[in-house]
């Protein structure tokens, strides 16, 4: 009987959280198959098995913190429990060449036709069941097709079974992570839900700067009118370079304006000994959904950067993030966080600071409404931004100044040539 | 010498070669597309394009004859083919192509440099070229230097009397006899078409039937109408050699009961399959793990020397240009660093004789020898309404369904119109559809495609327009 430890998974990392099994006692496992997936504060990863064998045990339930080096199951990898995994992957059967260029009267070539193994029930092709694209985008994701099941007809795997079951390095892990949003639950009845992994870790995460981080909000409307048809110029010249611009790439940019002179509203705030650590870098996170939850992939140094390459940085990470296909990496090192609040709906909200930041900046809904400008009742494109600031570091008065400062970039987007390095 | 050097470099520019430096490009990859004889290769230049133009102009001088008449078309007098216009009309066609890819390649960024290439050592080659000799270094080297047909002994391609498909494709006259060696399908392919322009043509096979691997029903037809058009067609024969009689071509065949023949010819075309062009690259990269004539690939196209890769022709069955340009798509996607590989359930193929054969996934007979079990549906394009209309109602459609999940394992195509219906079905396949996904599909009317909906409700027992057994 062979006793699995949890091995080390990263340096510093001494415990982490099981997320799911991804075997059942009684199966019979191959050398390097997956076993669990395990969240630590890095990253959720998958726990293959080091030997071959039937699993005897598991200790443990998903939403358990093991410790490096205490056992996560016992598996029987002797002769007389290990019947031999079973083959997957079929031999090509000996089938002529069926086009071939083949030298004709010379004997056919043996053809490279994928033909399966004759097993009980063959699936046609001997691959999972799933469309050209679907398998492309599982191999971009490291996910092996065999290991998801499909929700489609006769278990066809369709692009939303790539997105729950989430992929190998940073998976925000699968389904129990989010918690169901709407799911009918029969009148009388209560249904429990464990909040564990991903949820736990945004739910820690809330706990902490709301128990840490005093912070207040401070809300402030934009008129985004010349800025709405700067974007809409240039959104075509973009598009020609293949990057979508949006309107958060010119808010990073005019951010950074402001952090020069309000440079304390960029840093970060550590207890022990308790400092404000102001950053030379702009590294900006972007409160992102996913199907498994809330994350904040940061696009890095965006004072080095042009507003396109932004946008194109921009795509990039939210999109991996989106398909869970980001890397730890992408998700430190932020100095200050945006979030768009305004996409489903809502007048304005109130962020939760992302600690150890002192600052984060909602932005509302962009809105036709009716403004006085030199005493008329005119049309403008309006915004409100509802930001929150740690008052442990940052009073209401530099919240309104550097709110004001933002504001009146963005009003007179042109006003940032002026500061083009 | 003058070195240069690459990030990935693409030695020949046919159907693999040429996308592969096309992607590499867009990727932004500095790239050279090296190739030594034509842009676009054998397939654009003297294979697949060239052929198909004089397989459609012998198509419709035939049709001038028969079916045209039928029709109502009155002609003064009797039409003649001249061959010569029928080869300038190719040659615009393929020197339009040609060019084309020429400007692609460049249009996308890469660079092209004309010469023959080969290995000094991994990661370099030296490349002759007209002016010298130039040093190519790059992290990256596909080879995509393609096939080249089969000579066999006794039948050299330096004598006037004896062409391969590159010769046969730039005849400046009809011959009046033609002795083919190898039936297979480019042998039957120009075969047909010389026998449509006035040739008398003998086809000379070695196996049991024509196009081997084919569909016995499919190929049963084929014969049917090879016999039609008066060629003859002895199989499990053996050709022997040739000699120089009174102005003709004697070849000299032996039959399977040891009966020697003698055919008259004027022009003697051998398609006996093609060879990979690897040879070249065995010097100067040493230690290349091959299989057979083929460089040996793994599913990301890499063979086993680092920074060396293979697509097409060269890298394996089945020598098809659509083949290796998948292949070519894939590999520069693979040193561009994507996460990608060969990953396709089949690869359809497509024979342009009469009528056109094509087939996606498994055959019949495929299927059954890797043990499905599975229902056939066929549908005759003789109960199709535009099949008929077409004057053209000849050929079936064969819809190969495994009992246990449904799904279509293959299509097979005999018929008018069967190059251009098997995209469907190629579709099909790579979605792991089900028979009832064809057969719910609304297939417009009055259509050839209709064929492939009704063979598929045929597989289920619900055909409409055929009784169902």
């Amino acid at each position: 009987m062979y006793t699995f430890e949890l091995p080390e998974i990263g340096e510093g990392v001494v415990e982490g959280e099981i997320v799911q099994w991804l075997v059942q006692p009684g199966e019979v496992i191959a050398v390097d198959q997956p076993v669990c997936e395990i969240m630590t504060d890095k990253a959720t990863v998958e726990i293959s098995s080091p030997v071959g064998g039937r699993i005897a045990s598991l200790h443990g339930e998903p939403g358990d913190v093991v410790k490096v080096h205490t056992p996560l199951a016992e598996i029987d990898s002797g002769a007389g429990g290990a019947a031999a995994p079973a083959p997957k992957a079929a031999a090509p059967a000996p089938a002529p060449a069926p086009l071939a260029a083949a030298p004709a009267p010379v004997a056919a070539a043996p053809a490279a036709v994928a033909a399966p193994a004759a097993t009980p029930a063959p699936t046609s092709s001997g691959k999972s069941v799933a469309t050209p694209a679907v398998r492309r985008r599982a191999r971009e994701m490291d996910i092996d097709l065999a290991q998801v099941s499909g929700s489609g007809k006769g278990g066809r795997v369709l692009h939303d079974d790539l997105s729950t079951h989430g992929s190998a390095p940073v998976s925000a892990a699968i389904a129990p992570a989010a918690l169901p949003q709407s799911r009918a639950v029969p009148t009388g009845a209560e249904q429990h839900i464990k909040i564990i992994g991903l949820r736990r870790k945004i739910a820690e995460q809330m706990v902490l700067a709301k128990q840490t981080a005093p912070h207040f909000t401070y809300v402030e409307e934009i008129d985004m009118t010349v800025l709405w048809d700067m974007r809409k110029r240039l959104k075509k010249s973009a598009a020609e370079r293949g990057v979508k611009l949006t309107f958060l790439p010119f808010f990073m940019k005019a951010l950074c304006q402001v952090f020069k002179e309000y440079p304390n509203l960029n840093s970060n705030v550590i207890a022990d000994p308790f400092t404000l650590v102001v950053k030379g870098d702009v590294n900006i996170g972007i409160a992102t959904d996913t199907p498994q939850g809330l994350f904040v992939p940061v696009v890095k140094n965006v004072e080095q950067k042009s507003i396109l390459e932004i946008a194109a940085e921009l795509a990039d990470v939210t999109t991996r993030t989106r398909e869970g296909r980001a890397s730890a990496s992408d998700f430190s090192g932020g100095t200050f966080t945006i979030t768009s609040v305004g996409n489903i709906g809502g007048v304005l909200a109130t962020p939760i600071l992302n600690t150890p930041e002192v600052a984060i900046l909602g932005v509302n809904q962009i809105k036709e409404r009716p403004v006085v400008i030199d005493g008329e009742i005119v049309i403008r494109r309006m915004v409100y931004f509802s930001s929150s600031f740690d008052h442990r570091v940052i009073d209401g008065a530099v919240a309104a100044r550097f709110t004001t400062a933002l504001k009146n970039i963005l009003e007179q987007p042109e006003s940032m040539l002026l500061e083009l390095i | 010498m003058e070195t240069r050097t690459y990030d990935a470099v693409v030695i020949g520019a046919g159907p693999g070669g040429y996308p592969a430096a096309i992607r590499l490009a867009q990727l932004g990859i500095k790239t050279l597309s090296i190739e030594k004889e034509y842009w676009g290769g054998v397939c654009l230049n003297v294979g697949c394009v060239p052929s198909k133009a004089l397989i459609t102009a012998s198509k419709k001088f035939k049709e001038l004859q028969g079916t045209a008449q039928q029709m109502g078309i009155v002609l003064e007098g009797t039409p003649s083919f001249d061959m010569v216009q029928s080869q300038a009309w190719k040659q615009t066609i393929v020197d339009k192509m040609s060019g084309g890819v020429s400007g692609l390649i460049k249009a996308n960024g890469a660079d092209k440099l004309f010469g023959t290439a080969r290995f000094d050592g991994p990661g370099a080659l030296i490349v002759d070229t007209a002016d010298g000799e130039v040093r190519i270094e790059s992290k990256h080297i596909v080879i995509a230097t393609g096939s080249r047909p089969i000579e066999i002994p006794g039948f050299s391609y330096k004598d006037d009397r004896i062409m391969e498909s590159t010769k046969a494709l730039d005849l400046d006259h009809v011959p009046e006899r033609l002795v083919v060696i190898g039936g297979g399908y480019i042998g039957l392919e120009l075969g047909t078409m010389m026998a449509k322009v006035g040739s008398k043509v003998t086809v000379v096979e070695m196996g049991n039937q024509v196009l081997p691997g084919f569909d016995k029903d499919v190929v049963k037809l084929i014969a049917r109408r090879l016999k039609k058009s008066k060629v003859t067609v002895m199989l499990e024969t053996k050709a022997q050699g040739w000699e120089e009689g009174d102005g003709v071509a004697l070849v000299k065949v032996q039959d399977k009961n040891g009966k020697e023949h003698v055919i008259e010819a004027d022009k003697i075309l051998v398609t006996v399959g093609r060879f990979p062009n690897s040879e070249s690259m065995l010097e100067g990269l040493p230690g290349l793990e091959m299989d057979g004539r083929f460089i040996k690939i793994d599913k990301q196209c890499k063979t086993n020397l680092p920074g060396v890769y293979a697509v097409g022709d060269v890298a394996g069955q089945p020598m098809l240009a659509h083949k290796a340009t998948h292949e070519g798509e894939v590999v520069a996607e693979v040193i561009a660093g994507h996460k990608v590989q060969l990953d396709n359930i089949q690869v359809p193929a497509v024979v342009f004789v009469d009528p056109e054969i094509a087939t996606a996934g498994m055959q019949e007979h495929e299927a059954v020898s890797a043990g499905f079990d599975i229902s056939v549906g066929k549908m005759p394009f003789a109960a199709v309404a535009r099949a008929l209309t077409t004057g053209d109602k000849d050929g079936f459609v064969k819809v190969i369904v495994n009992k246990a999940d449904q799904r279509i394992l293959g299509v097979t195509i005999v018929g008018p119109g069967a190059s251009d219906l098997i995209s469907e079905a190629s579709l099909a396949v790579e979605m792991q559809a089900e028979a009832l996904d064809m057969a719910l599909t609304i297939h417009p009317h009055p259509t050839l495609g209709e064929a492939l909906m009704e063979a598929a409700k045929h597989a289920r027992g619900e055909a409409v327009h055929i009784m169902n057994k």
